[in-house]
């Protein structure tokens, strides 16, 4: 029977076609290459396996595995604990997954993954089609490949696909995302040789028509092959393809005999943002559709920053492509196409953007996700829900996303949850965040939606503008098993020089609750996530901005791949920032800042917005120390920190009580 | 290269004054650790001149060498400029000439090249001067 959501999203949910195979509808997992959950030799570990068990059971269409190194130098490694594929050793765990992908009715795609210019991730040296050094220290230095080095890469890539197939894959995808091997040899950034590899269009071409022919003659006519390729590479600065190249080579890709193409954005080292929370949803699918004109006879995959289902339903329609490439949408809801078949999409977890995972992945870390604390943590029976033991009446101190990630979770166990809020609604700093993000404000109130639709559906009880306190606590505390106290943390006013002028400083978290006048000349003290975030939107309100912060630099709590984006928009938006620098004196007309050297200047200022120190709020779990059977603190109430901290803790704490 | 520029960038005296402005930033940089700068079109048809600055007993001092090609280039990072952040940057002191040499990095005036690894580049002690230009040291999808 046709679900609701199919008919909704009836492009979405047709059935498609790549090479001889049908898929049971137009969504296709994207390789989410590396987890970094195996071993450091390219086995694939149990955790790994029982990740790919949700992943095959996303009810996606096409599923493609995450990229393996074909080579047994490693010269295509790309990170540290990426799967291999150059032997048939490594075969008994690819079996399983195709197994997987098959029981869920999924076509099943591997992905080899030769990275080029990012790999020799255990080598002293990278290889590539021409020595260009690297823009990033993070990666090896180049060496030039010879003729005989690009025969053998070839047969090695074809050898590894071959061995996919008989593991039972249906086909293969190779990859040029994000500046791998496929990509340095078409690109001319990467590509200056003057032989028959480089130079030309054509010519730069040329390893990947023999990729290409030597994949589809190793796994033969009846197996499809994907190939990603860049719609742009954004990487005109550093000389390399335009647009109009690019598509060249796509053409030229989809005369050589492959069964589809799958449309991909930038480098790793391009200056601007291709996949991030700033780039607003839907911003390529130009390319895709620029694709899909060209080469109206081969399908198109396409999904980068398109995490709306409704979305990529009407490009569908519109025939500027042909399947949903997804990937992190999918880590931060592997539902998220269940949901969307049964017309559920406000239940859905977004994707913030916020590069969690790649950040921990540069960091040679497994992969984890704001949104989704299960992930990674499949293979785990803790962090499956499990009706609890005994069922325990709950009382929840705060409805931040720590509180109500937790009191999900734990009523989906069985236990009785009440949610105890000072404030007039749901979300508490959240709600906040939102309301100020500069990226995509719309990502994290879809967030805040989903916790306050989730609330209502499991029918917690909240109490609103309800603070507990001792008081209130001995009027209720007979009727709570536990208490958790998920409080949040505040400014701490007392960090900060007292005004001459009363209601001069204000607490940051007070001015993003909306709960306090501002004037026209603020000073902001601290540059970390929370003053950056508050700073950079005043100045786009046209408000004169000036940030003052103790450390060397600004954003040292952002997540690491997040922290150029503030520093880029506090320079872009030109607001003075002050570090290694202290406000020693605020009074009527400004704030008198001295820095380390003992230097003193003055920044004239109506409003002081103090955005550190932050402090939990932990008074309370002391009061209660002694009021109830179980007492637990999550989030920001432990030590200021972060979302992803915030719901990890909830989530973790739903999973055991 | 127009006369200009060679005399901006040869004009080793005034690029001294600028170093010696902000020695704070290469206080941590183990001697012998170096940086060249060249215009962008001397970066792609090679055989002028380039500026360096090098670590040198505690401090950093402005040199010039012959730059002969990426492939055989002896500094650990490489920046190729446009003919116009160099003008604009001849002549600056203090935390004004890394604001703006900053402001050029981010628009695409000035490029770099990472010719040593990051550990490297760490050990050598150039983790600050990295840091105050904004230069991302991880791997950086974005
Ligand atoms: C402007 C701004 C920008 C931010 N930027 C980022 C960012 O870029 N990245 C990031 O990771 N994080 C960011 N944060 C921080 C993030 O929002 C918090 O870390 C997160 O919300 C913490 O969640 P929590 O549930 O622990 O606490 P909170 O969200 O603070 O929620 C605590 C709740 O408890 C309630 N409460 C407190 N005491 C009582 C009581 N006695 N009785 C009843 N209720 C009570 C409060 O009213 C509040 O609703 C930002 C926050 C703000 C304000
Ligand atoms: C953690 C992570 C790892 C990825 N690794 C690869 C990869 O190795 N090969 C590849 O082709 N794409 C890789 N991708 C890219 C995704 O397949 C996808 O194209 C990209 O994330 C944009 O789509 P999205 O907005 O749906 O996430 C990776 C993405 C993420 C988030």
């Amino acid at each position: 029977m046709t679900k609701p959501g199919e008919k909704k999203l009836a492009h979405l949910f047709q059935p498609g076609k790549i090479g001889k195979f049908e898929t049971k509808n137009r969504v296709k997992y994207g390789a989410c290459c590396v987890s970094n959950y195996n071993t450091r030799d390219g086995f694939i570990t149990e955790r790994e396996l029982a990740r790919t068990k949700v992943i095959a059971g996303t009810g996606s269409g096409i599923i493609t595995n995450q990229g393996a190194y074909p080579d047994p130098k490693g010269e295509g490694k790309a990170y540290f604990r990426q799967i291999a594929l150059f032997d048939d050793k490594f075969m008994p765990q690819f079996e399983k997954i195709a197994g997987y992908i098959h029981d869920n009715g999924g076509v099943a795609i591997q992905q080899i993954l030769h990275a080029g210019r990012y790999g020799g991730i255990d080598l002293g040296y990278c290889i590539q089609p021409s020595v260009v050094p690297q823009t990033l220290p993070h990666f090896r230095p180049p060496r030039e490949v010879s003729k005989e080095d690009i025969r053998q890469m070839v047969k090695e890539h074809a050898e590894a696909a071959r061995r996919a197939v008989r593991a039972g894959f249906d086909g293969v995808e190779i990859t040029s995302f994000m500046g791998y091997l496929l990509a340095n040899f078409n690109s001319k950034f990467t590509n200056q040789r003057t032989d028959e590899y480089g130079g030309s269009v054509e010519n730069r071409g040329r390893f990947m028509r023999e990729l290409i022919y030597a994949i589809k003659d190793s796994i033969g006519e009846e197996h499809p092959l994907v190939v990603r390729l860049n719609g742009a590479e954004l990487m005109d600065r550093w000389g390399g393809n335009s647009e109009d190249e690019c598509f060249e080579l796509m053409q030229m890709a989809g005369k050589s005999g492959l069964d589809m193409i799958s449309v991909t954005v930038g480098w790793q080292e391009a200056p601007v943002s291709s996949i991030g929370r700033d780039v607003p949803p839907g911003h390529w699918n130009r390319l895709a559709a620029r694709a899909k004109k060209l080469l109206p006879d081969i399908p198109i995959a396409f999904g980068v920053r398109l995490p709306d289902p409704v979305m990529a339903n009407e490009c569908i329609e519109k025939g500027d492509f042909d399947f949903w490439e997804v990937c992190r949408p999918l880590l931060a809801d592997p539902e998220l196409v269940r949901k969307a078949a049964e017309d559920r999409l406000d239940e859905v977890r977004p994707c913030l953007g916020d590069m969690l995972c790649l950040s921990r992945l540069f960091r040679d870390l497994p992969y984890l996700c704001t949104c989704n604390p299960a992930l990674g943590h499949e293979v785990e029976p803790e962090y499956h829900i499990k009706p609890a033991a005994v069922k325990k009446k709950i009382m929840v101190i705060g409805a931040g996303p720590a509180g109500m990630e937790f009191a999900i979770n734990a009523v989906k166990r069985g236990h009785e949850v009440t949610i105890f809020e000072k404030g007039d609604s749901l979300g508490g700093n959240l709600a906040s965040y939102a309301a100020h993000d500069l990226a995509n404000p719309e990502d994290l109130q879809k967030l805040l939606a989903q916790y306050k639709k989730m609330v209502e559906k499991l029918g917690i009880e909240v109490r609103l503008n309800t603070e507990v306190n001792p008081k209130l606590m001995r009027s209720i505390l007979h009727k709570f098993d536990v208490a958790v106290v998920a409080t949040g943390a505040r400014i701490d006013l007392g960090g900060v020089p007292a005004a001459e002028q009363q209601g001069l400083v204000i607490s940051a978290l007070d001015a993003a609750a909306g709960n306090a006048r501002l004037g026209s000349k603020v000073v902001v003290l601290g540059g970390g996530k929370i003053g950056l975030v508050l700073a950079e939107f005043l100045k786009t309100k046209g408000v004169d901005v000036t940030i003052v912060e103790k450390a060397k630099r600004i954003g040292e709590d952002v997540i690491p791949a997040w922290k150029w984006r503030h520093t880029s928009w506090v320079g872009g938006l030109k607001i003075p920032v002050l570090t290694g620098s202290g406000a020693q004196k605020i009074a009527g007309e400004g704030v008198t800042v001295i820095n380390e050297k003992g230097e003193e200047s003055f920044v004239a200022a109506d409003t002081v917005i103090a955005a550190a120190p932050r402090k939990s709020n932990q008074e309370l779990a002391q009061e209660l120390e002694f009021m109830v059977d179980e007492l637990h603190m999550i989030g920001d109430a432990v030590s200021p920190r972060g979302l992803y901290q915030a719901i990890h803790e909830g989530y973790r704490l739903g999973m055991r009580i | 290269m127009t006369t200009a520029l060679i005399d901006y960038l040869s004009d080793l005296n005034t690029w001294q004054a600028a170093l010696d402005s902000q020695q704070a930033v290469f206080a941590a940089m183990l001697p012998g650790a170096s940086i060249g700068i060249i215009p962008k079109r001397e970066f792609h048809s090679p055989g002028g001149n380039m500026l360096v600055w090098e670590a040198r007993q505690g401090r950093m001092v402005a040199l010039e060498q012959g730059f002969s090609g990426i492939r055989s280039v002896g500094v650990d990072l490489l920046f190729v400029s446009d003919d116009e952040a160099i003008e604009a940057l001849h002549g600056l002191r203090g935390s004004a000439a890394f604001e703006e040499m900053k402001e050029f990095i981010r628009q695409g005036s000035i490029l770099f090249y990472v010719l040593k690894t990051k550990d490297a580049l760490l050990d050598l002690g150039f983790e600050e001067f990295l840091e105050a230009l904004g230069l991302a040291f991880i791997g950086a999808c974005r």
